[in-house]
């Protein structure tokens, strides 16, 4: 029984942009209905938590179970290496595996960078394709101009017209970077804003950094904004979160001890029934917004391995139909 | 930035079960003074529990990282009892991914399975040497005598004379062909027993079955023995695990909610309190059972991780050395 090993570049040539950003929704929605078994992540601390590790980093292992596509799988990844950085080597470092849960078997390895930062970024578009769809354009703030600040913007490009983007990051060269490779995918201006506070001067503020601290302050925030953090850490003033309308997370459990609302959590601010509901209820129907113009809302769509499981499986179908990969038996 | 891909064999080819004792002993010492990291496991369930999906599965993401080998690694892993079972194939599939901690660039990725039956095996063995300080020989009586109970006869045996084997299994025929595989491992006799009462007339149990009841009991188990509850379900009486002298476990965090003692944690009969020490603790002397004449031991090395990632990443640095397996470059 052979397994199919896919590298990053045959990835990238079996999936597009369009893809992820359905393959996020319909997973989404299956979270939401209990079709898909999403456990909360296992994480290693490899500095980046608290231990006295010299890495810098940290691992999360991440199964789950698809319904939609009847396929198992894990996702290893992680980033903040201090190493790689000073390598000049991606952020994130990732692998997946894919299981077939008939049989238990391995039915593929491949690489897990490049489907993260889709699946991050589309997260974002299904959340604004729900929010602004009606609408003719909208308007985009971004807090960090990485990897995942390209696919995000390429993902919503997909779904609305961007009228502007505004961007922030403490990079100056990587803003620029940005602002050179996805004008193409904007109707109007990309700014690279060196005051953050101007960033939030949109409908949607989204974070994706690696930020331990605030960067998103509760009174920059005006009404009929939403705000998507999507970041490992604490990236949004808690005072915010307290203040928004409504919270939506994917995944309850999870968010509660990590990312934007973990602080918050500790501190006895925000608790469980705070949360207005998860993303999934919300794509299913089971709750209502509302008028969003005079509310200001807060995302956390912190990452679940179910996003990366469920593109992962068409990745390695459109693999077969293109006898593309290279077969490896682990039991020979 | 090749990634090594190593298959069964190879792995065979590269790794006794004496080498895998020794590294277990020091990945357990590891987990005790802390330059061993290895977080509770996280079960996806695929039937094994939950109705939905109904494949009768799970399986476990078990990652860690080994300070003595400067590896991070992760296991998936889990069980079948369906459709595998059906075709014929072994109940675990597991692979293993090593990862370079400082650059995150993935060193590795190997077939699981034999290093999760060894290790399983290699533990017993590890646990034995502390706890059994002052003996040479023993008598060993096992509940299940397939895969798992070759791989614990072996590994006791590179640490112990074994004077006497007991075994027990639903499948007479299982019994059999474990008789015939290790009478050359054994000094004494192998009995195939017809009850699980006289399989305990022993110094050591070790249950290795997929077993969802209790098969050990208390009456059974004399002052002096050492029981080992392996197996995922719960093999021991939790009147047994009650009135243990003493519980040794691998790892607090997941041995009170899977595994043997799962079942009186939840029901209340026992608690954190009651665990006695880690083996970790007893490996590096932190802690002593003492003299065990007369006393009852339960101990339950449910399995980590950091077990499976430290031999791998033994493995690996062989596999180099001796130029094995297939290079392939993920990105």
């Amino acid at each position: 029984m052979g397994t199919l090993l896919l590298s990053q570049k045959e990835i990238k040539s079996l999936i597009t942009i369009k893809d992820a950003v359905e393959s996020t929704e319909r997973t989404f929605k299956c979270m939401g209905d209990g079709t898909t078994i999403n456990p909360t992540k296992v994480h290693l601390d490899l500095g980046d938590s608290g231990n006295n590790l010299e890495f810098g980093g940290g691992m999360n292992a991440m199964p789950a179970y698809v319904g939609w596509q009847d396929i198992a799988g894990m996702k290893w990844v992680g980033g903040r290496f201090f190493k790689r950085e000073e390598l000049g080597m991606p952020y994130i470092s990732g692998i997946i595996l894919l299981l077939e849960p008939h049989l238990s078997e391995f039915i593929s390895v491949m690489d897990g960078a490049y489907i993260t930062n889709l699946r991050t970024g589309s997260q974002a578009a299904v959340i604004i394709k729900h929010l602004y769809g009606d609408r003719d354009y909208v308007r985009v703030g971004f807090f960090g101009a990485g990897m995942q600040c390209h696919t995000a913007t390429a993902a919503i490009a997909e779904i609305i017209k961007i009228s502007e983007v505004r961007v922030s990051d403490i990079s100056q060269t990587a803003a620029e970077k940005y602002k050179n490779n996805m004008q193409h995918l904007v109707d109007g201006e990309i700014i690279i804003c060196d005051n953050p506070e101007d960033v939030c001067d949109v409908d949607v503020i989204i974070t994706v950094t690696a930020a331990p601290g605030p960067i998103v302050m509760n009174n920059w925030v005006k009404l009929g904004t939403t705000v998507i953090a999507m970041g490992s850490f604490q990236e949004i003033d808690i005072e915010y979160i307290m203040k928004s309308d409504a919270i939506l997370v994917d995944h309850i459990d999870q968010t509660l001890h990590r990312g934007a609302l973990k602080k918050a959590v500790a501190e006895g601010k925000i608790k469980e029934e705070d949360i207005f509901c998860t993303i999934g209820e919300w794509l299913n129907g089971a709750k209502s917004i509302g008028d969003i113009r005079n509310k200001r809302l807060m995302f956390v769509p912190i990452g679940t391995g179910a996003m990366d499981i469920a593109l992962a499986g068409i990745a390695y179908k459109h693999a077969l139909e293109k006898k593309l990969g290279f077969e490896f038996d682990f039991l020979k | 930035m090749n990634t090594l891909l190593l298959t069964e064999s190879e792995i065979i080819s590269l790794i006794d079960m004496r080498e895998i004792i020794e590294i277990c002993d020091k990945t357990f010492k590891g987990m005790d003074n802390g330059t061993v990291l290895n977080p509770t496991k996280v079960l996806l369930d695929l039937g094994e529990t939950a109705k939905y999906p109904p494949y009768g599965g799970f399986m476990n993401a078990m990652p860690a990282y080994i300070g003595f080998t400067q590896t991070a690694g992760i296991k998936w892993a889990g069980g079948n009892v369906k459709e595998r079972k059906q075709a014929g194939l072994p109940y675990l599939s597991a692979l293993i991914i090593l990862m370079d901690p400082s650059t995150a660039i993935f060193k590795a990725v190997m077939d699981g399975s034999h290093i999760t039956n060894m290790r399983t095996g290699a533990q017993t063995a590890v646990a034995l040497s502390h706890i059994l300080t002052y003996r040479k020989s023993l008598r060993l009586g096992l509940f299940g005598a397939g895969m798992q109970a070759h791989t614990q006869t072996l590994s006791i045996s590179n640490v112990f004379d074994i004077n006497e084997v007991r075994v027990y299994d639903i499948s007479h025929s299982a019994a059999v062909k474990y008789k015939e595989d290790m009478k050359n491992i054994i000094k004494g006799d192998i009995i195939i027993c017809e009850t699980p009462q006289e399989t305990c007339d022993v110094d050591v149990i070790v249950c290795v079955t997929q077993s969802k009841q209790a098969l050990v009991m208390d009456e059974w188990v004399k002052p002096g023995t050492i029981v080992f509850p392996m197996g995922s379900y719960q093999e021991a009486e939790d009147k047994l695990i009650k009135n243990a002298d003493a519980i040794v476990v691998d790892h607090i965090g997941q041995c009170l909610h899977r595994g043997a003692l799962a079942h009186a944690v939840e029901n209340g009969e026992i608690g954190e309190t009651d665990i006695t020490a880690t083996i970790g603790e007893i490996a590096s002397g932190v802690k002593s059972i003492g003299d065990i004449s007369n006393k009852r031991i339960i101990c339950v090395p449910i399995g980590t991780g950091a077990m499976d990632v430290a031999v791998a990443s033994i493995v690996y640095e062989r596999a180099l050395e001796h130029g094995i397996g297939t290079y392939y470059n993920f990105l």
